[in-house]
C-alpha cells in the first residue's frame, strides 16, 4: 500500500460525499483514484475532450468555463475545495462539456471515470449518493440562475460576503480568500463592475480593512435588508447555503 | 384533477424516453402499473416549492412553467416546459424537497411516477442508475447554459436567442399554431432574466428593425435578424 492510498483514504472518509461508507467500500473506491497537483493557470481539461476522470478537490480552486454554440468561452463558475467536478465522465457520451483550468496551486484526487460507473452501478446506495451529489449541483444551479436575474451586481457582492461573515466586537467580517479578478469572474462580472459594487456596498456600511483582505460589515441586518433576504435565508440549510447559491 | 390509467400510446411514449428505456420491457411494464395520466388545468400547480417530492412527471401535452419565489415575495420563472419529456426527477429520487412550483400554462396531462415504485426498481437493478444519472447530467448541462448566457450575453441577445428557440422547440416538436404562441411578454422578462421595462423597450427596437411584430402575441418577422443579434449584439 502506498502513501498516496491510504492518504486518499483518509480524505474520502472525511468527504460529506463518501464519508458514511465503510472502510472497505472507501479502500475499493480509493484503489482507482490518483494523487495529482496543478500548478496555478493550468488547464486541467477542456471542452469536448473525452471525460475519463472526475476529481475531487483537495485544496485550491479551479474555474469552470462553457462554450457556447457559437465557441465563445465564459467563465461559469468557481470551484473550491471539498467540491467535485468533472462528473460528466458519467454522461452518456462521456465528453466534458466545459473547460476546467486552476488558478492557484491546486491538489486534487482523480478518480478513474469508467472503474466509478462500475462501482457505482454495483450498489444501489453509491450511485444514490452521486446522484445526491449531482441534485445538490442542480439545486446550487437553479439558485445561481435565479441570483443573475433578480440581484444586481452589488448585492449579489452582498450575498457573497454576508455567506462568509462572522461576528467581531463592532460588527462581521468576511475575509477575502481569493484575489479580486477571480472573485470577479467567479461572481459574472467585469473587475470594474465589481469595484463600482464594493463602492455602492460603503453606502451600506461596508467598509475595506487589510488591503481590501477582509470585509467589515457595520450592520448585518442592514445589509440582508439591502440584498433583499429574509433573515430565514442567513441560516444555513441545504438550501439556502448562500455560497453555493453564489 | 382527473386520473386514469395509462393508454397504450402512452407506455410506449414513456418507453421511448432515456429514464425509461434503461428499464428494459419487464421492469417498465411493472412501473407503469403503478403510474397514472393526471389531467392538467390552466392555472392549478402540480406541485408547489418546498413539498415534498413523492412523484417524478413525464408530460405528455400543455405547457408547464417553473417558478421560484423568493423570502420577499418576487416569482422568477425559471423554465417553460413546453415539450413531453420527464422533469422534477433529481429532487424525487434524491428525497428532497421540490425546489420550485410547478405551474400550468395551458391546460394538458402528465404521468405521475412515484418514487418508492422507481427507488425499488434501481435498488434491484443498480446497474440502472447510470442511466439515470446520465439524465441528470443532462439538466446540469441545461442550467449550464442558462448561467453562461446570463453571466455572458446582453439582453438583446437573451430576447432573441429566447425568441429562436423557443419557435424551434415548437416546430420540433410539432406542436400545432396555439402551442406556438409565445408566453406572456412579462413571463419572457422573467425567464431571461430582464426587468419588464428593458424588455418592452428592447422589443420596440426588434420591431424598429422589422425582426418582430408583436401587439396580442409575438411573431418573428425575419428570422436572419434575430440570428444575427442572438450571436453577436
Amino acid at each position: 500500500m502506498t502513501d498516496d492510498f491510504h492518504r486518499i483514504c483518509e480524505i474520502l472518509c472525511r468527504t460529506p460525499y463518501f464519508g458514511a461508507w465503510p472502510q472497505n467500500v472507501i479502500g475499493e473506491l480509493a484503489g482507482f483514484c490518483q494523487w495529482k497537483r496543478f500548478a496555478a493557470d493550468t488547464p486541467v481539461f477542456n471542452a469536448g475532450a473525452p471525460a475519463t476522470s472526475l476529481y475531487y478537490i483537495v485544496n485550491g480552486h479551479v474555474e469552470q468555463s462553457y462554450t457556447d454554440g457559437d465557441g465563445t468561452a465564459g467563465v461559469v463558475d468557481l470551484i473550491e475545495s471539498g467540491q467535485i467536478f468533472g462528473e460528466y465522465a458519467l454522461s452518456r457520451d462521456q465528453r466534458y462539456v466545459m473547460s476546467v483550468k486552476t488558478v492557484e496551486p491546486t491538489t486534487v484526487i482523480e478518480i478513474d471515470g469508467p472503474a466509478f460507473a462500475r462501482f457505482l452501478a454495483q450498489d444501489i446506495e453509491r450511485a444514490l449518493s452521486m446522484m445526491s451529489v449531482i441534485t445538490q449541483r442542480l439545486c446550487n444551479m437553479l439558485g445561481q440562475i435565479q441570483d443573475l436575474k433578480c440581484h444586481s451586481a452589488a448585492k449579489r457582492l452582498g450575498i457573497f460576503l454576508l455567506a462568509d461573515a462572522v461576528p467581531v466586537k463592532d460588527g462581521h467580517e468576511t475575509a477575502l480568500a481569493i484575489e479580486k479578478g477571480v472573485l470577479a469572474r467567479k461572481l459574472g462580472m467585469k473587475p470594474e463592475t465589481l469595484s463600482r459594487a464594493f463602492r455602492k456596498l460603503t453606502e451600506i456600511g461596508v467598509t475595506q480593512q487589510a488591503h481590501g483582505r477582509i470585509m467589515h460589515i457595520a450592520d448585518i441586518h442592514k445589509l440582508v435588508d439591502w440584498c433583499g433576504l429574509g433573515e430565514d435565508e442567513m441560516t444555513n440549510g441545504e438550501d439556502h447555503d448562500l455560497k453555493t447559491v453564489i | 384533477m382527473i386520473s386514469r390509467p395509462l393508454s397504450d400510446a402512452e407506455k410506449v411514449f414513456l418507453g421511448e424516453i432515456p429514464l425509461f428505456a434503461a428499464l428494459g420491457k419487464d421492469r417498465l411494464a411493472h412501473l407503469v402499473a403503478s403510474c397514472r395520466v393526471e389531467t392538467v388545468k390552466r392555472g392549478s400547480h402540480l406541485f408547489r416549492a418546498a413539498d415534498r417530492a413523492e412523484y417524478f412527471y413525464v408530460l405528455l401535452s400543455g405547457q408547464l412553467r417553473l417558478v421560484r419565489t423568493s423570502s420577499q415575495g418576487a416569482e422568477t420563472v425559471m423554465h417553460f416546459l413546453t415539450a413531453p419529456g420527464a422533469f422534477a426527477e433529481a429532487v424525487t429520487l434524491a428525497g428532497r424537497p421540490y425546489p420550485v412550483d410547478c405551474e400550468v400554462m395551458a391546460d394538458g396531462a402528465v404521468v405521475a411516477i412515484p418514487r418508492a415504485a422507481y427507488l425499488k426498481i434501481l435498488q434491484e437493478f443498480p446497474e440502472v442508475a447510470g442511466e439515470v444519472m446520465a439524465g441528470l447530467l443532462e439538466w446540469e448541462r441545461f442550467f449550464l447554459d442558462e448561467i453562461y448566457r446570463l453571466r455572458h450575453t446582453s439582453p438583446l441577445q437573451r430576447i432573441a436567442a429566447f425568441l429562436i428557440d423557443y419557435q424551434d422547440h415548437a416546430i420540433a416538436h410539432e406542436q400545432d399554431e396555439t402551442a406556438r404562441d409565445y408566453p406572456e411578454k412579462r413571463l419572457i422578462a422573467s425567464r431571461i432574466g430582464i426587468t419588464p421595462e428593458t424588455f418592452s423597450r428592447l422589443l420596440r427596437r426588434l420591431e424598429q428593425m422589422n425582426a418582430i411584430e408583436t401587439g396580442a402575441t409575438l411573431r418573428i418577422r425575419d428570422r436572419a435578424v434575430l440570428e444575427e443579434l442572438a450571436r453577436f449584439s
